[in-house]
């Protein structure tokens, strides 16, 4: 039995060639055209005007006119709005009091209330956003003709359309590799021992390792750059960077798959208790909730396994365009990482061949 | 000795059910995931998100603009850089979450009444961070024009309320219904920690099948931790709910029977326990992106919305958001309520051919 009979097996067993070959490659695919439409757009919103003004239609006019609004309901009270928003027809009500344009023309400033159903998160921040910029561009007539004061610029960075594919596939693609190189190992190792075969030695189980690390350069080569091109997502890594990063953060996470593979005795267990890591550690990679919001402790979980690191490392590499040298700490946490799981995986085999009075 | 004996023959069927359900990992997967997010998630909106500043003008002026900025809701100034490039760098670093820089010559600029710029850069490849960020930027605009303009408007006699009205006529104020100070907890933890929860109890019955009563008693093992979930977050932290308890009990009751019967329809379809499992799945994980919780499925591809009706975690979802969080009656989200039903019902669609697996299944790798 030789490295390439190790790489063969696992084309051979159905259950490995689903989790490291089909799910790697079709996965991603799957995750990129769910958010082919990455932004908002046109989300129907409900007009309450009971100023029933010149100046409340003027704003209506510009709030349907932003691209992510689409005023598809004008209606005279504010049951009617709630209907429709129970009807799940329209997602905010923005609502114009009686003297809105009295205010306006008396020198008071004017309030409009803007009622949003926060049952979707993203459909607030078009509705209050697209409405907070079409306020700022709101004059007093006292003010009308003269330039503004100060002028403000704001400059998008990266992700400029601020696509939430863009966004969360650059973290979603790095954890594929890991989890998807864990699940397959540890259950090619659980069906040995259900099939009750003998215990691999350390150097056997390490040119199993060899077989995985060398299957995902591929996979991770196709997960970290075709699939970004394909779907136009910020790619601004450079190829240097990429080796640099990919290299460590394989070898970290082909160890810690060897490590928790030690656990495991049966074929299909690791599904069980791994499938649900995977909500848990994206959640820990700080993409989609600010790390500095997390509690101190789970800050710290984070950097037990490779995926925070090698999540971080690449989102600022590819999507922000970061310097290799900014991201050294995680290539130095990613080969710690690897030593440690690699000493433990060690242990581990030394209290197995204990307990079952085999040669290591 | 009628009761005692009764009670004996309880007391073996109890102790028949407890050996052959593995409490182990049930307890501490639902456990650790109910934990885990409303812990994480503990701080409801992020407060004191880092941003810098790069002042190239260095006057008393840009000094009071900043002053202004303290008042920021989400973000917080930690840095202050002495040129674009640092501030750039610690963003790429993730050190920041973004940037205002006030230009040279800005004061000079004000104070000849020559429009000087102040720019704000955001990133946006964070996106949580990136939009609290913004947000709060936004309002440097209402800031920095009051900050200017109210000295001058007030010498011309005006009061503190009329020099507002002029500077920024229109006020917006955002209300969130259902979720009164956008708690984050709100809308993550009440869609993914039942979405871990159902996943985990489709894997466990697809494991035991066609053992059916070993895989119903760990199943619904697993599936207590739904119940324990909502009496956690509901009763216990308390996050607002419109929707009456039974109303709670009941979709979650829903969402089990829907699982159930998905999962055992999936059992019948494919009888090799390494396929349906990967289906479930499959299916699970995908589900958090399918509820539309994230994104909204109404702006997705149309076959995507079409497709949406096929996971049990979406009709969830929205019988949650309509009964639950906002309170509005059963009848409103009938055609969501019916789906759960519908999945639920599933396995009698394939009855036969599911009483047939169980008596000939045979286990293959």
């Amino acid at each position: 039995m030789g490295l390439a009979d190790d790489i063969k097996s696992i084309f051979k067993d159905e259950a490995t060639l689903i989790l490291a070959v089909i799910v790697p490659l079709l996965y991603p695919l799957v995750y990129s055209f769910i958010y082919t439409n990455e932004v908002i757009t046109d989300m129907p919103v409900c007009a309450v005007d009971l100023s029933n003004s010149a100046e409340s239609r003027q704003f209506i006019r510009q709030y349907d006119a932003t691209p992510e609004v689409n005023v598809e309901y004008k209606v005279s009270n504010m049951e009617e709005a709630k209907m429709l928003m129970e009807q799940q027809k329209v997602h905010a009500i923005i609502y114009f009091p009686k003297d809105y344009a009295e205010k306006l023309n008396t020198m008071q400033q004017s309030p409009i209330q803007l009622y949003c159903d926060m049952g979707f998160i993203l459909y607030y921040k078009a509705a209050y956003l697209s409405a907070y910029n079409v306020m700022l561009e709101q004059k007093h007539p006292l003010m009308a003709g003269q330039a503004d004061v100060i002028k403000v610029h704001e400059v998008r960075m990266y992700n400029t359309i601020e696509g939430y594919g863009n966004f969360l596939l650059q973290a979603i693609l790095p954890l594929i590799i890991q989890q998807t190189l864990l699940l397959a190992m540890c259950s090619e190792i659980g069906t040995r021992r259900q099939k009750g075969l003998a215990e691999l030695t350390i150097k056997q189980h390490c040119r199993k390792g060899i077989a995985y690390y060398i299957l995902y350069t591929l996979l991770g080569g196709y997960l970290l750059v075709v699939v970004p091109w394909f779907f136009n997502f910020s790619q601004m890594i450079s190829v240097g960077s990429l080796l640099t990063l990919m290299v460590p953060m394989l070898i970290s996470m082909t160890t810690f798959a060897m490590l928790i593979s030690l656990f495991f005795r049966r074929r299909e267990t690791p599904f069980i208790y791994l499938a649900f890591t995977s909500v848990i550690l994206l959640f820990l990679t700080g993409a989609s909730w600010p790390e500095q919001a997390m509690p101190v402790f789970w800050q710290w979980i984070a950097w037990l396994f490779p995926s925070t690191p090698g999540v971080r490392a690449f989102i600022q590499l590819n999507a922000m365009g970061a310097d290799i040298s900014f991201v050294s700490h995680y290539i130095w946490v990613l080969l710690l990482q690897a030593v440690v799981y690699y000493a433990l995986f060690i242990w581990g085999k030394y209290l197995i061949a204990k307990k079952l009075k085999t040669a290591l | 000795m009628m009761i005692r004996q009764k009670a004996r023959s309880l007391y073996e069927v109890c102790c028949l059910c407890y050996r052959q359900v593995s409490m182990g990992f049930p307890i501490i997967a639902g456990l650790f995931t109910i934990i885990f997010f409303t812990s994480l998630l503990d701080s409801g909106m992020p407060q004191e998100l880092p941003i810098a500043v790069v002042d190239l003008d260095q006057t008393s002026t840009t000094a009071t603009l900043q002053q202004r900025l303290a008042t920021f809701q989400s973000t917080k100034v930690v840095a202050n850089y002495a040129n674009v490039t640092e501030a750039r760098e610690a963003m790429q670093k993730g050190e920041v979450y973004g940037y205002i820089v006030f230009p040279d010559g800005f004061t000079e600029k004000l104070l000849s009444g020559r429009q000087p710029d102040i720019s704000y850069y955001l990133n946006s490849a964070i996106y949580t961070g990136g939009v609290l960020a913004m947000k709060d930027m936004k309002t440097i605009s209402v800031l920095s024009k009051a900050a200017v303009g109210q000295a001058q408007l007030r010498a011309k006699g005006l009061t503190d309320e009329q020099v507002m009205a002029i500077l920024q006529p229109i006020k917006v104020q955002g209300h969130m219904t259902g979720n009164p100070w956008g708690n984050y907890n709100i809308y993550i933890s009440t869609m993914v920690v039942p979405g871990i929860i159902i996943l985990l109890v489709t894997l466990i019955l697809c494991y035991y099948m066609p053992k059916v009563d070993r895989a119903l008693q760990n199943g619904f093992m697993m599936a207590i931790f739904l119940f324990i979930f909502q009496l956690y977050i509901y009763g216990i932290l308390k996050l607002p709910h419109e929707g009456q308890w039974w109303v709670i009990m009941l979709i979650s009751l829903l969402l089990i029977g829907a699982v159930t019967g998905f999962a055992l329809f999936i059992f019948a379809l494919v009888p090799s326990r390494r396929m349906s499992m990967s289906i479930c799945s499959l299916w699970g994980v995908m589900s958090f992106s399918m509820s539309g919780a994230a994104f909204p499925v109404d702006m997705m591809h149309p076959m995507l919305q079409a497709l949406s009706y096929l996971f049990p975690l979406r009709h969830y979802f929205m019988a949650y958001q309509m009964n639950v969080l906002h309170g509005y009656p059963l009848s409103f989200s009938w055609v969501y309520i019916s789906g759960l039903i519908l999945f639920a019902a599933l396995p009698l669609l394939v009855w036969g051919r599911l009483k047939y697996q169980i008596r000939t299944f045979v286990y293959t790798d």
